[in-house]
């Protein structure tokens, strides 16, 4: 088969995330590294029909950094490559709280006028929701 | 337990047995003099409120202590633009424990997060307002014996009143059911409805007080005219949520507000033996003692 995106030497690679999700998750992570990005969307896969996958290469996140995204792709895999190497390999994990995702939906919220607050949520796992930890509001 | 330096900015910050213990605290406050003597309770109130700053600050004057605070920010920097965070640093140079009012969704959360002395969410916009949730359960466990088992009925603004949707959670914690009555536009939100679907609690939904008045619990709460887009809607509805003379003398249930009254409860049933609402101020004041004693670590 031939290859879609070129294989990165060392980095982070994520996969399996839902088709036309790769932008959703790379501003969930914040990324604005200089670095190149492989991105490649609407992949067929055997396991979801079709996917994104993310190759971010020279970046190493931690997995309290990335598990953030399980909120848009529950089922991520990722992948450390070192000298073309997996060296470490994990499916994301909702974390408990995920920070400075999204401003707050609702316009009393506290986080709304305190300049100074970056948007932080509580992630509800038995409604797969996110909740402001400051007004409680869901927001998804 | 250790209530000791602990923030009470939501229900949920107590379980359900630190709730109890809280109550179990206040049946014997009244004995305990001047524990709090040489502390000092601030009251910061960026909006006007008439219960709750008094009842804070005479429940700290009958522990021994002493009070400061603002119940008018023109006269503070906050003025000026100063945030939450730096008026709770700057309180807490002067205070022991930190009452605040804030119109804001979650800004109790901000000023305990910036601060290391006790904060107590004396309401916070439409979000929380824990301490009238305590002392609305403490009324009806002094003055019905129990908690649990009991059909509340809770009736006006179910939309956007905050003692509604927390008393609803509160009670939650135990066996209770609900019926809910309110206008069809003041109607209880699906987030609220959602916590109670999440915890098989049992309620209905009616439209008018009437369907309502055999419970145990009546809790009326008050509408406002401005919260209609129609005028004339309101003025159709209005006389669905009020308790009059007649709709009383049809009710055994013990009748609570969280005050102030506008004309949603008749003068007529004031007299009532069931008529808990000036009650409800009083042990207002006792749970709040409990409250400050508890987080100051005076009594344990």
């Amino acid at each position: 088969m031939m290859r879609m995106v070129e294989n990165i030497k060392q980095g982070t690679v994520i996969d399996h995330i839902p088709s036309g999700k790769a932008l959703d998750c790379l501003d969930l992570l914040c990324y604005n590294n200089k670095t190149r990005l492989f991105m490649a969307v609407n992949v067929p896969s055997n396991k979801m029909i079709s996917k994104d996958i993310l190759k971010l290469e020279n970046v190493f996140l931690s997995e309290d950094e990335i598990n953030k995204i399980a909120i848009i792709a529950p089922i991520a895999t990722v992948s450390i490559i070192e000298n073309e190497k997996i060296v470490k390999k994990f499916k994301v994990e909702l974390p408990n709280q995920i920070k400075n995702f999204q401003k707050c939906v609702n316009p009393k919220c506290v986080t709304n006028t305190e300049h100074y607050l970056q948007p932080l949520h509580n992630v509800n796992k038995k409604r797969n929701a996110l909740e402001c930890a400051y007004c409680e509001r869901t927001l998804h | 337990m250790n209530f000791r330096n602990r923030n009470f900015v939501s229900l949920h910050d107590f379980s359900k047995e630190e709730i109890e213990h809280v109550f179990k605290t206040a049946d014997s406050i009244h004995e305990k003099k001047d524990i709090c003597a040489g502390k000092i309770l601030a009251t910061l109130f960026y909006e006007p409120s008439t219960r709750t700053r008094l009842s804070f600050e005479s429940a700290m004057h009958r522990l021994g202590g002493n009070v400061i605070g603002f119940t008018d920010i023109a006269t503070t920097s906050v003025k000026k633009g100063e945030t939450i965070a730096d008026t709770g640093r700057s309180v807490e140079c002067y205070s022991d424990i930190i009452v605040l009012r804030h119109p804001d969704d979650g800004a109790a959360k901000i000023m305990a997060d910036y601060t290391k002395v006790p904060i107590i969410n004396g309401g916070d916009g439409s979000h929380q307002h824990p301490t009238q949730t305590l002392l609305d359960m403490y009324t009806i466990r002094q003055e019905l014996g129990k908690l649990k088992g009991l059909k509340i009925g809770i009736c006006g603004d179910l939309k956007y009143g905050r003692t509604a949707h927390s008393l609803a959670e509160g009670l939650s914690l135990y066996n209770n059911e609900f019926i809910f009555a309110s206008p069809e536009e003041l109607k209880l939100p699906d987030y609220a409805k959602r916590k109670l679907d999440e915890k098989n609690i049992k309620y209905e939904e009616k439209r008018e007080l009437k369907d309502t008045l055999d419970v145990d619990v009546l809790y009326m709460t008050r509408i406002q005219k401005e919260r209609f887009h129609d005028p004339i809607e309101y003025e159709r509805v209005k006389n669905n949520t009020i308790l009059t003379k007649e709709l009383g003398q049809k009710t055994n249930a013990l009748i609570m507000h969280p005050l102030p009254r506008v004309n949603e409860i008749a003068y007529e049933i004031d007299e009532k033996q069931n008529a808990a609402y000036f009650r409800q101020m009083k042990y207002g004041v006792t749970v709040r003692m409990a409250l400050i004693s508890l987080l100051l670590g005076v009594v344990e």
